[in-house]
């Protein structure tokens, strides 16, 4: 029996099939949402619902980048806010001092996040858990405090800062039925930026670390530079996020990039479902589209929110997307009996 | 060869190893044995580059080694496992030997995001590599799309040694990987060493079971008390009063 590896195959030929290339249920359920969100858009009854779906998918994006730095890594961020308000930040200060393209600020925004990020990582990477989790808190309360008094920078508080149409080439798309396919786009490329690194040696990397970093490291795995890339790629879509919600919201304060959002985005994450990529664009649809449905609930609607994500922890608690795979393959196990 | 000299490692006031020298060759087990805090894991520790050496050196076919990190230690050729499992319990257990070809994969992190064909050429090549290994270490294949974490714990142990294998080691120092297996699973084990030993690998073990280590081993290293007492083939370590005063004689009491 030979043990070192060559290619030469003495393995049955139906095992040989299942790699990890074939397409996932993941992506297939990324897919499907990626033509629901289009048909719901189409449904909406008038532009605020059209305008709370095209900011879901905003969310989306800020979700899939945290999705990767919390489910796959296991780097839990609190402080994500502040690479949604880089992003916001450095693309509204692009297009109004130099009027660059509003495409080109944005990604330089994104950009911005990602520098960042990389930069953080490598201070907090022998952090972990809720010694991790404190000081992404913190740094995201330091970022908090500096937009909200960097005022020649960001307009601080009050006013505020705003930006001008989003347009390609002159060509005007800032009317939320042509702005929604623009986010669209980005929310379809970075879910399938995810999904490639969910599908690759990248994605096992992260998740090696996350489950025994000292085997990780002894087969060979750069700990500290796994961890370095996933606060790169989770800032750098999170600031993607925040230069579309510039555009989006045209005019904003720093009130946007508090604490409150960093939770919010955690909590999308932590319901959608945590190893998955097509679990985080479910859970921003959620968390986002939610508290608009009980809006007729009036003052009981925090409460009605409150209880219905206590449900869906108690019952599913490793997401609502975990929760209906497993419960798809439960019933498909009973019709192979 | 695998050659370690005059080591020393101080934790505060306690001296876990005190001017140790091993060495391993290619192609042979060595084993490492000594009661219980002897500086047997310690000494594997500072090899792997998991605790840094006060003094010393370390070399890996004649390349100084010491005080680079664990993934170096990985590129270098040197492979472990751990005394405590350490399994990627999520994934499947075909994948936890996968990632053991991380240090072999050559292509850019660019062309993964992307998932170019060379990728996915290089993502089945390794999936083809950890069946392999799988099977030479006896993982029937029902096991290999379970859940790492899921398996028994005896065949753990072996997806363990798997992929140590699939970083293809010049030196695999194992961990007392005998721990909690039974005895036809422990001679299973013993084969697969020196089947190991066969293809060229050296094997370092560090291992309580006594029959075991004199089975297997070419050269026997004893340590107690953060030295090494005694060094020799099976037959001579048996035969050192000194041994059977630190080590075997206390186990027959």
């Amino acid at each position: 029996m030979e043990i070192t590896a060559s290619p030469s195959s003495s393995v049955p030929a139906a095992t040989a099939k299942r790699t990890g290339i074939t397409l996932s249920a993941d992506r297939k359920l990324t897919l499907v949402l990626m033509v629901v969100f289009p048909i719901c858009a189409l449904l909406a009854p008038n532009s605020f619902y059209k305008s709370v779906l095209v900011f879901a998918m905003i969310n989306a994006i800020a979700a899939v980048g945290l999705c990767l730095m919390l489910g796959f890594a296991g780097e839990i961020s609190i402080g994500q806010a502040a690479f949604y308000g880089l992003g916001a930040y450095v693309t509204a200060f692009l297009a109004n001092q130099f009027h660059i393209e509003p495409v080109l600020a944005i990604c330089a925004g994104a950009a911005a996040a990602m520098v960042i990020g990389w930069g953080i990582s490598r201070p907090l990477s022998r952090l972990h858990e809720h010694y991790l989790a404190m000081a992404t808190l913190a740094f995201g309360i330091i970022t908090y405090i500096v937009f909200a008094n960097a005022r020649p920078f960001t307009g601080g508080l009050d006013p505020g800062t705003s930006v001008g149409k989003f347009a390609i080439l002159g060509f005007d798309l800032s009317s939320m039925d042509r702005y929604f396919w623009v986010v669209w786009v980005a929310l379809g490329v970075a879910s399938l930026l995810a999904g490639n690194v969910a599908a690759t040696q990248v994605g096992r990397a992260l998740l090696a670390v996350k489950m025994s970093a000292p085997a990780a490291a002894s087969v060979g795995i750069d700990v500290v530079r796994a961890k370095a890339f996933v606060f790169a790629i989770g800032a750098l879509l999170t600031g993607l996020s925040g230069g579309l919600y510039a555009y989006f919201a045209r005019s904003f304060n720093a009130s946007t990039f508090g604490i409150g959002y960093s939770i919010e985005l955690l909590m999308m994450v932590v319901l959608g479902s945590l190893s998955r990529v097509s679990g985080a664009i479910v859970g921003a649809f959620i968390i986002t589209i939610l508290p608009v449905l009980f809006e007729h609930f009036d003052d009981y609607k925090t409460l009605v929110f409150g209880i219905t994500m206590v449900l869906i922890m108690k019952f599913l608690p490793s997401g609502l997307v975990e929760g209906v795979f497993s419960l798809a393959s439960r019933l498909l196990r009973r019709k192979d009996d | 060869m695998l050659s370690i000299k005059h080591v020393s490692k101080r934790f505060g006031g306690l001296r876990a190893l005190s001017d140790v020298n091993v060495e391993a060759e290619r192609s042979r087990v060595t084993a490492v044995i000594g009661p219980n805090g002897a500086g047997k894991s310690t000494l594997m520790n500072v090899v792997s580059g998991f605790i840094a050496a006060d003094e010393g050196s370390v070399s890996v076919d004649g390349a100084e080694t010491l005080g680079l990190s664990p993934h170096r230690m990985c590129a270098n050729g040197v492979a472990r496992t751990f005394q405590n499992l350490q399994m990627f319990s999520d994934m499947t257990t075909v994948e936890a030997v996968v990632t053991g070809r991380t240090r072999h994969r050559k292509a850019s992190l660019v062309a993964n995001l992307l998932m170019t064909p060379a990728v996915r050429r290089e993502e089945e090549e390794a999936f083809a590599s950890a069946r392999e290994l799988l099977t030479a270490m006896g993982v029937p294949e029902s096991f290999w799309p379970r859940r790492a974490g899921d398996l028994p714990y005896g065949l753990q142990r072996r997806v363990e040694i798997a992929r140590a294998m699939a970083t293809e080691p010049s030196f695999l120092l194992l961990d007392e990987p005998a721990a909690g297996l039974n005895d036809s699973e422990s001679a299973a084990l013993g084969e697969a060493l020196v089947k190991l030993a066969q293809q060229g690998i050296g094997v370092v073990l560090i291992e309580h079971d006594i029959e075991l280590v004199m089975n297997v081993s070419s050269r026997i290293f004893v340590m107690d008390a953060g030295t090494v007492i005694a060094s020799g083939s099976p037959a001579e370590v048996r035969a050192n009063p000194d041994v059977v005063a630190a080590y075997l004689g206390g186990e027959d009491d």
